[in-house]
């Protein structure tokens, strides 16, 4: 297969990945589109050669499908302690966490979600 | 039967989306389709395929008034880059609901091919 034909494979693999990851939110689906778009005309990471480049592509896809989990505010009204809907989907990777479930096992943590929109200043 | 529930559910959202996006989408004819014929008409795939490429103009406005037929070519007559053409199939497949193959999309150049396709194939709906 020539390069072209990779890169443009690659191109589309990220553009149906965003479809998966950013479904119903189209602000950021469109969004993430116009960088892949940017990111097929002006390389992010010029140091890297076409090869390179392809593969990220390729990965950034697969870490799309796999490893971004949308969240949904359910209750706005309760702003001290939001709860959000996680869309966890069939591609989402979901690692091997029997010791996080079991219930007799207590874990002391300060760690939280932190939740943020794109549009968020931090 | 929970396969058919599964259907209707993911079809929702992208409907929701066209809807978003300004495109009207009758939502009880494209159930109604799905409850009742397993494969799409021609001629029904072909508006359908025309609707989007009409929809699809946001780097040339001129294609919406540009006579679209079967024989229309992606590059040739509608002036679209390779990057478009990708945008453009993955759009169509987001109609469909169904994934072109690499080695099929690769090939289709035109309105026609892609038709045919879609027709073809017996996940479109």
């Amino acid at each position: 297969m020539s390069t072209r034909l990779k890169a443009l494979n690659a191109y589309r693999h990220g553009l149906r990945a965003t479809r998966v990851a950013f479904q119903n939110d189209t602000e950021v689906l469109i969004a993430a589109r116009a960088k892949m778009r940017s990111g097929m005309l002006c390389p992010p990471n010029p140091k890297l050669n076409t090869e390179e480049q392809i593969q990220h592509l390729e990965d950034v896809a697969v870490f799309l499908r796999r490893n971004l989990v949308q969240g949904k505010k359910v209750d706005g009204t309760n702003t001290k302690e939001p709860r959000y809907h996680l869309n966890i989907h069939k591609d989402t990777e979901l690692g091997d966490n029997e010791t996080v479930a079991d219930p007799t096992v207590k874990v002391k943590t300060k760690l939280r979600a932190r939740p943020f929109k794109c549009s968020d200043k931090r | 039967m929970f396969r058919s529930v599964c259907r209707i559910s993911s079809r929702i959202a992208p409907s929701a989306y066209r809807t978003m996006m300004g495109r009207p989408v009758i939502a009880n004819t494209i159930l109604a389709q799905r409850f009742y014929s397993a494969n799409l008409s021609k001629d029904q795939v072909s508006q359908r395929v025309i609707d989007v490429i009409k929809a699809f103009d946001k780097n040339s406005p001129t294609i919406a008034n540009k006579q679209i037929s079967s024989d229309t070519q992606f590059h040739k007559d509608l002036g679209l880059d390779s990057l478009d053409t990708v945008e453009l199939l993955v759009a169509i497949e987001e109609e469909f609901d169904i994934e072109i193959p690499d080695k099929v999309a690769d090939d289709l150049r035109s309105v026609g091919e892609t038709v045919d396709y879609i027709a073809s194939n017996p996940d479109a709906n």
